[in-house]
């Protein structure tokens, strides 16, 4: 029988009340809606060129720190933690404006409206687009990680890099951490604007307000605010900077619990007028 | 429900009810409220004032932790334009916790085929609309919230969704509809619910409403021998356009005789019509609504309540 068949059959089933047969539903459909998503992203010339410009922006910073052999990131010749390093916390802030401009166009193309009107819970729709979100954090923590040590590892052949014990190491785990906190932290800050203000151009532009206009412009101008910013502190989890590293940790810590309770608040209370 | 948008009353207390087995159609000008009550209905929007229900629960939760069997299709139909048309349908079963063999089921019932290969960012609009459509029948769903599915459909795929939500309603589904096609209203809807201003105007079955309800048209070679057969019986009618418009539905009509009833008076008279039809009663019944006889803007009072 072939699946329109089957489909025919089943409409035409007994009873005012048709109930799905629960064997036929292959894993779990949250994370097959997830999956679904996370297939389509990969489609998008916006995360193509984002990924490109990151693995662009990390080549060329060991490069040049290779060509330079002055060290990168305070890392010395390590040019594996010098691309991590440098590269964590300004990756992150570019994943957040890609994530921004992603969980936006669900309220462009009206999508948002459709599963919705599915189920009317809210904070199922966010745990979406968050979910849609991680997977891509992953990815892009995964290209950064590998691009890091696999650019580097070519860069320093000629040095003998000890790919294994550079990887072990525990400076190397922490900008490796850092890194995926730092893209966490800003994927989430993304998703969270494109969620409140119901666009991608609008969450794109809050972001972009927060973490260049006022981390990097005026926070920097400050200084009782400059040691507390999200920039400085992710920074200070990769091995960068000065202050104390719980303060980071608590930095990094109370802003994403802030900005994914307050997305999730305001988000619950979402009207669908578009 | 009430609702209100700014300082504009949209919803200025809409009473309205769909039963279980209904195909009901809400018809009404442009800003009537027909959207915002389809929205409001549906939970994508929170009423002001006023109770709403929908399959017995507020429609801002789900039933438990699963999502409720309702498919929607309000305004433009809203696709990702990189899913295929059969990735977007799997991913609302998938949202719906539907089975996986629906988006195959529903892709047949509308004749998408290898379509739904392609991109929906390839499609025509009114292919967007066939898919949207289709996307609201994965499920399949108890209830069918339609914000008028054949705008832009040709006729074939017209006629197939009129045909599907009326299948969908014998099978004891719901199916509540909104539309400008007075014609698909008039033949498909068990109900029709006229709305102007925010509000419930007038309702009814289709052929009950307006000033033209329970009135045939008749096109014969001679209508004065017509006119002269039908008083004699005696039954209401006149003459106009060169047909004989004969009166059946009106409170004072004795007996409210059918078509059959009046091709047998004729043809006892050796009349015998080239035509003989009910007349459409929606179109006019839409006309007096909006030819200035609608309900005058919601009184203070009516503001009052939704405070």
């Amino acid at each position: 029988m072939n699946r329109s068949l089957a489909g025919w059959r089943w409409w035409g089933a007994e009873g005012r009340r048709l109930r799905a047969p629960l064997a036929s539903r292959p894993g779990h459909p949250f994370a097959g809606a997830v999956g679904l998503r996370a297939r389509e992203l990969a489609r998008r010339p916006a995360v193509v060129a984002a990924f490109s410009l990151q693995a662009t922006a990390l080549a060329g910073t060991e490069l040049l720190a290779a060509l330079g052999g002055d060290g990168l990131a305070g890392a010395g010749d390590d040019l594996v933690l010098g691309g991590l390093r440098a590269t964590a916390v300004p990756g992150g802030l570019v994943f957040g404006v890609l994530v921004a401009a992603v969980v936006g166009a669900e309220f462009a193309w009206a999508t948002e409206r459709a599963l919705l009107a599915r189920d009317p819970r809210r904070l199922r729709f966010a745990g979406y687009q968050l979910a849609v979100a991680a997977v891509l954090a992953g990815a892009w923590w995964a290209v950064q990680s590998l691009l890091a040590v696999v650019v580097a590892a070519l860069l320093q052949a000629g040095g003998g890099i000890d790919a294994g014990a550079a990887w072990n190491a525990p400076a190397h785990r922490a900008a490796l951490a850092a890194a995926l906190a730092a893209t966490l932290l800003y994927g989430l800050l993304g998703a969270a604007c494109a969620l409140v203000l119901r666009g991608a151009l609008a969450g794109v532009v809050a972001l972009l307000a927060y973490g260049l206009l006022g981390e990097l412009v005026l926070a920097a101008r400050w200084a009782p605010a400059s040691g507390w910013t999200l920039y400085t502190a992710a920074a200070r989890l990769a091995g960068q900077g000065t202050i104390p590293m719980a303060r980071a940790a608590m930095v990094v810590a109370v802003g994403f619990a802030a900005a994914l309770g307050g997305c999730l608040a305001i988000y619950a209370r979402r009207q669908v007028r578009d | 429900m009430y609702r209100r948008f700014g300082r504009t009353l949209v919803l200025a207390g809409l009473d309205l009810r769909v039963d279980e087995g209904e195909l009901y159609g809400l018809i009404g000008p442009n800003g009537a409220g027909k959207t915002t009550a389809l929205r409001v209905a549906l939970g994508l929007l929170q009423a002001d004032g006023g109770r709403v229900r929908l399959l017995g629960r507020d429609p801002r939760s789900a039933a438990g932790s699963r999502p409720r069997r309702v498919g929607s299709l309000i305004e433009a139909p809203a696709l990702s334009p990189r899913l295929s048309g059969r990735e977007h349908l799997l991913l609302i079963a998938r949202w719906a916790q539907a089975p996986e063999a629906e988006a195959d089921r529903v892709a047949g019932l509308l004749g998408l085929g290898r379509m739904t290969e392609r991109p929906t960012a390839t499609y025509s609009t009114g292919m967007r609309q066939v898919l949207a459509t289709a996307a609201a029948l994965v499920g399949p769903p108890d209830l069918l919230v339609l914000d008028e599915p054949t705008v832009g459909l040709d006729p074939g795929h017209r006629r197939r969704v009129n045909d599907l939500l009326r299948e969908h309603a014998a099978r004891g589904g719901t199916v509540l509809l909104s539309s400008h096609q007075l014609e698909d209203a008039e033949r498909l809807c068990t109900r029709v619910g006229l709305m102007a201003a925010g509000r419930l105007v007038e309702e009814g079955p289709p052929t009950e409403l307006g000033p033209a309800a329970g009135r045939y048209e008749v096109t014969v070679s001679d209508p004065e021998a017509a006119l002269e057969a039908l008083r004699a019986v005696p039954l209401i009618c006149w003459r106009e356009d060169g047909r004989v418009l004969v009166e059946t539905g009106a409170a004072y009509q004795v007996g409210r005789p059918d078509g059959s009833a009046i091709a047998r008076v004729l043809a006892q008279a050796g009349v015998y019509p080239s035509d003989l039809r009910r007349s459409p009663t929606l179109e006019l019944a839409y006309a007096e609504v909006t030819s200035g006889l609608a309900p005058a803007p919601p009184t203070p009072a009516a503001l009052d309540a939704i405070q």
